[in-house]
């Protein structure tokens, strides 16, 4: 694999001309000229516009940032073989398939591990109104900028470009913000807890209105496959804590505790009894 | 002038040194390893780096009183046999990238490592 590219990753041009490196206008011009034979990379390096080592850092990390978006899409997309199709770039480090595949994998699972809602990846976020007072801004310059221009207009693949950074650095961050209860999706409902057979208004009262695990962890929306524990190496230092911190509103049974209309002393008891004799 | 591979084979030719990695910590992917990996493969060991790496960058001791462009240089971990350097990595696009030599404690200098894998992090950027 020698190039990947998707709207909402940032490419190598967005970075380069995003710091100040290059000149909008001085990259159009280098592409025009230098694109067509797939000479950039050799250019840019030959002018001294870029270190060998910045190409390959920049190549990489974009091309495994596309990659995700490309490769770990729901949605699926259209494939096509090229043959003999030149990427304008050139040729900087190739990538095994194998280990693309890996990565993706990988990746996904770190952004299930930190907090398993994946409509947020492309839906516009905003700040909970909380998040402004001191106490709660987040840890790192990162996500506190993060945090600032995250507008309910903006998705995170915007920001990433408004903010010249790789696409799946902002999704992480994006989610371990909205885990910790600091940004939310007007427009898209959290992850529930509840699976629609245990909705409330069932009668009778008794045990079945607890969902188990529906307290404190969240599970994945239904439809949407998520190891049920997350890899802890791959999970992050703020993956296990992330999702008990949460400010999201509570789950239908744990809201509700106390509004059983006639809760059932006797079954209770019962309960209670088997309970404390198995202790 | 050095790309990945020349940055990490002369990481690798620093006296003692049992591995080299480069390490995007935005997503825990190791773009280049050399050696023998502490814990079998180069990917697992990479996540966990980003780890302590997150651990450190995010937390306000380490880094409230430091430059806001950078903050940290790079994390020591000290072990019984040997040292672990983790180099954090500045260029001029926004990346997340540190460098970690895996060092034997008997066959290497801590400091000359230091300073040597400081300087080998400066040319992979400045050519």
């Amino acid at each position: 694999m020698a190039a990947a590219e998707s709207s909402r990753a940032p490419g190598l041009a967005d970075l380069l001309t995003g710091c100040g490196r290059i000149a909008p206008e001085a990259w159009a011009e280098l592409l025009h000229r230098h694109g067509p034979q797939g000479r950039l990379a050799q250019v840019l390096v030959e002018r001294q516009l870029l270190t060998r080592g910045e190409l390959e850092l920049g190549h990489l990390g974009t091309l495994f940032d596309a990659a995700y978006f490309v490769l770990a899409d729901p949605a699926g997309g259209t494939w096509r073989f090229e043959s003999d199709a030149r990427h304008w770039l050139g040729t900087v480090a190739l990538v095994d398939p194998a280990r693309l595949g890996r990565e993706v994998e990988r990746r996904r699972r770190l952004l299930d591990g930190i907090w398993p809602w994946p409509q947020l990846d492309t839906a516009p976020v905003r700040p909970v109104e909380h998040s402004r007072r001191p106490s709660h801004r987040p840890p790192g310059r990162r996500r506190r900028e993060l945090l600032d221009h995250a507008d309910g207009r903006r998705t995170p693949a915007d920001l990433a470009r408004l903010l010249g950074r790789s696409g799946f650095g902002v999704t992480a961050d994006v989610r371990r913000l909205a885990a910790a209860g600091l940004l939310d999706a007007p427009r898209h409902a959290a992850p529930t807890a509840v699976p629609p057979a245990t909705a409330p208004g069932r009668p009778g009262g008794g045990l079945h209105r607890r969902v188990p695990g529906a307290t404190l962890r969240s599970t994945p929306a239904p439809g949407f496959s998520a190891p049920g524990t997350p890899d802890p190496a791959a999970a992050g230092a703020a993956a296990p804590t992330a999702p008990t911190r949460s400010d999201r509103p509570p789950t239908t049974a744990a809201a509700h505790p106390l509004t059983v209309p006639d809760p059932d002393i006797a079954l209770l008891t019962r309960v209670r009894d088997l309970l404390e004799a198995r202790l | 002038m050095p790309g990945i591979d020349e940055c990490l084979s002369g990481a690798m030719a620093i006296a003692g040194a049992r591995s080299a990695s480069l390490v995007d910590w935005s997503s825990g992917l190791a773009l280049g390893s050399l050696g023998d990996s502490p814990v079998g493969e180069h990917e697992t060991a990479a996540a966990e780096t980003t780890d302590l790496v997150r651990a450190a960058v995010e937390s306000q001791t380490f880094t409230v009183a430091e430059d806001r462009h950078s903050p940290l240089e790079d994390i020591i971990v000290t072990a019984g046999r040997s040292y672990h350097l983790i180099r954090f990595i500045d260029t001029a696009f926004d990346s997340r990238l540190v460098l970690h030599l895996w060092l034997d404690r008997q066959s290497g200098n801590l400091a000359v490592a230091r300073f040597r894998l400081q300087a080998l992090a400066e040319d992979l950027v400045l050519g």
